[in-house]
């Protein structure tokens, strides 16, 4: 069983267009949708829900406000690092931004603050036609996204060996930060998409930087090339430089871009230019992996 | 006054806005690029870079001549940034969260605070902007205390700032928007980009902050933007067109409202009137 990760660094180049193709393309894949903020694999494959569970993120802490004495010390100037604990009239513990670390609890002469369990999110099982797909959506502005992520990968790769399956198409969120190191960790291989602009060719470098890092081996597919051949040419050689292979080109297809209905090319028109790129790219990451 | 500029989204155009309304606003503005991990508004305004600082994150500092392996410190912390293992005691910074627990616990008092670097802070100026961008190091965890540092930073309170957030709705993202005045949600007439709005106008409601939507990329098919915006009460500040001519600026890294005039006077009129809104409240 192997697991291919899509990256990009920046938002928006076409990640979750090319995961969901190439999910669609496959009648043996588990599809793992790692953007716990703001997934949108599913909105693409329209799974039905088969389970659906709790996740539980970092405990937070909750006043017991009988045994508080309001002796200040846990509202004190800098002693909760997250700022989650106000002035009141009693302290006011937001759980918002409380990351459950415990200074609190330990600083409380009184014993009044306790951790509790909190529900941050759900995962989701679903499955399309063909395939299953792992997703999940945390809620906003929560820590602990990485264990999510390695929650969803968990269930994702255990599925796939439970029915014998070969393959775990990952499809990461934007930016290199703690989301993206855990869709990459343990990959057998990370496809980066890309575009020939300069904000993305900037990601494209760091993005490297991490996929080098971790010593996971990498692809780059250009996605919206025609736009700016300058800019391809740069990211060519940069390729060339860092030895990556270019698996494929896919040009910018104005009429996609305008009348996109959320609908995936290679199975609504799979005789499409644009869905024999993306058919191209996926027989040549087939063979890659 | 503060406004951050968000999405949800990646891609959708943050900091296309950002720059466009920085550079139309037609007075001074402080200018933070707050996606520390993927920092691109300097390709589009190219400011002067003045100087940098090295952003910092607390860390433990363990003595080991006084450390009796007791482990309270790996015990306490939920981060599993330390472990001991017999005589010995190891710390992961990259796992640490700063939180400062081991350092109050540890009853041999051989642990202090220290600080490890883990991104910069540029400092610049382009015409009337006065330019500042985080960057969190590649490998690194997380990088909302660089845009806590950021946002911490004195400024004239008669200047504008405008924000240009992280994608998502991390952590990051919060410390970006927290306490802004307005926020600008940019979004595009895509079913995940209008899913990534209403996510993050549900955290800007329960933020209590005041906020606006602008549609990129529009294909004048986007009636089920406007009818949500609408039932919600959120006003639509802006729509701005698909266009080759403004993807092709964009991929040379040129802000479109310099190359065409009218838009600079529409970012402009919603610049006055996201600040008029703003002295109003």
């Amino acid at each position: 069983m192997k697991e291919l990760v899509i990256i990009s660094g920046k938002g928006g180049t076409g990640k979750t267009l090319i995961s969901a193709s190439f999910i669609s393309l496959m009648k043996d894949a588990i599809g793992a949708d790692c953007d716990v903020d703001t997934p949108n694999l599913h909105l693409l494959l329209k799974p039905s829900v088969i389970s659906e569970e709790k996740y539980y993120g970092p405990k937070v802490a909750l006043l017991n406000k009988s045994k508080c004495t309001l002796c200040g010390k846990c509202m004190e100037e800098d002693l909760c690092r997250f700022h989650a604990i106000g002035k009141g009239e009693f302290p006011v513990f937001n759980s918002f931004y409380c990351r459950g670390c415990g200074v609190c609890i330990v600083i409380c002469p009184e014993k009044a603050i306790d951790l509790v369990e909190r529900e941050a999110g759900k995962i989701y099982t679903g499955k399309t036609e063909k395939n299953f797909i792992v997703y999940g959506q945390l809620e906003p502005a929560q820590l602990g996204s990485g264990k999510m992520v390695v929650q969803i990968k968990n269930k994702a790769r255990n599925m796939a060996l439970e029915k014998g399956l070969e393959l775990v198409i990952i499809d990461s969120s934007a930016g290199l930060g703690c989301t993206v190191i855990a869709s990459l960790s343990n990959c057998n291989c990370a496809l980066i998409v890309t575009e020939p602009t300069l904000s993305a060719i900037s990601d494209l470098l760091r993005i490297i930087e991490l996929t080098e890092y971790f010593n996971i081996p990498s692809f780059i597919c250009i996605n919206k090339c025609g736009i700016n051949q300058v800019n391809e040419k740069k990211i060519i050689d940069f390729a060339r430089e860092k030895e990556i292979k270019i698996i494929e080109k896919i040009p910018f297809y104005k009429d996609f871009a305008i009348n996109n209905t959320g609908e995936i090319p290679v199975i609504s028109c799979p005789e499409s230019e644009l869905s024999q790129k993306i058919i191209n790219t996926w027989k040549k990451m087939l063979s890659l992996i | 006054m503060e406004i951050s500029v968000m999405s949800g989204k990646g891609g959708t155009g943050k900091t296309t806005v950002s720059i466009n309304l920085a550079l139309s606003a037609g007075e001074k503005i402080r200018f933070l690029d707050c996606d520390v991990e993927e920092p691109d508004a300097k390709i589009f305004l190219l400011p002067r870079m003045e100087r940098i600082e090295y952003s910092t994150v607390s860390i433990p500092v363990i003595d080991e001549k006084l450390c009796t392996y007791c482990g309270k410190c790996a015990e306490f912390c939920i981060f599993n940034a330390l472990a001991v293992i017999k005589k010995k005691i190891l710390f992961f910074e990259r796992l640490c969260r700063s939180c400062s627990g081991c350092w109050l616990i540890c009853p041999e008092r051989a642990i202090t605070e220290g600080k490890r670097e883990n991104g910069i802070i540029r400092y610049g100026e382009v015409g009337e902007i006065s330019f500042m961008e985080g960057e969190l190091k590649a490998g690194e965890e997380t990088g909302y205390s660089i845009v806590r540092d950021m946002r911490k930073i004195p400024y004239k309170k008669d200047l504008i700032t405008i924000i240009d957030c992280p994608p998502g709705l991390s952590p990051t993202l919060l410390e970006a928007i927290d306490k802004t005045d307005f926020s600008i949600v940019v979004t595009e007439p895509s079913e995940t980009a209008f899913h990534d709005m209403r996510l993050s106008l549900e955290l800007l409601e329960r933020l209590k902050i005041p906020c606006g939507v602008i549609i990129n990329k529009s294909s004048g098919r986007e009636s089920f933007i406007e009818d949500y915006c609408s039932k919600k009460k959120i006003d639509i500040l802006l729509t701005i067109p698909f266009d080759m001519e403004i993807a092709c600026l964009y991929s040379k890294g040129i802000p479109f409202s310099i190359e065409i005039p009218l838009w600079k006077n529409k970012f402009r009129d919603i610049f006055k009137k996201i600040v008029k809104s703003g002295k109003s409240l």
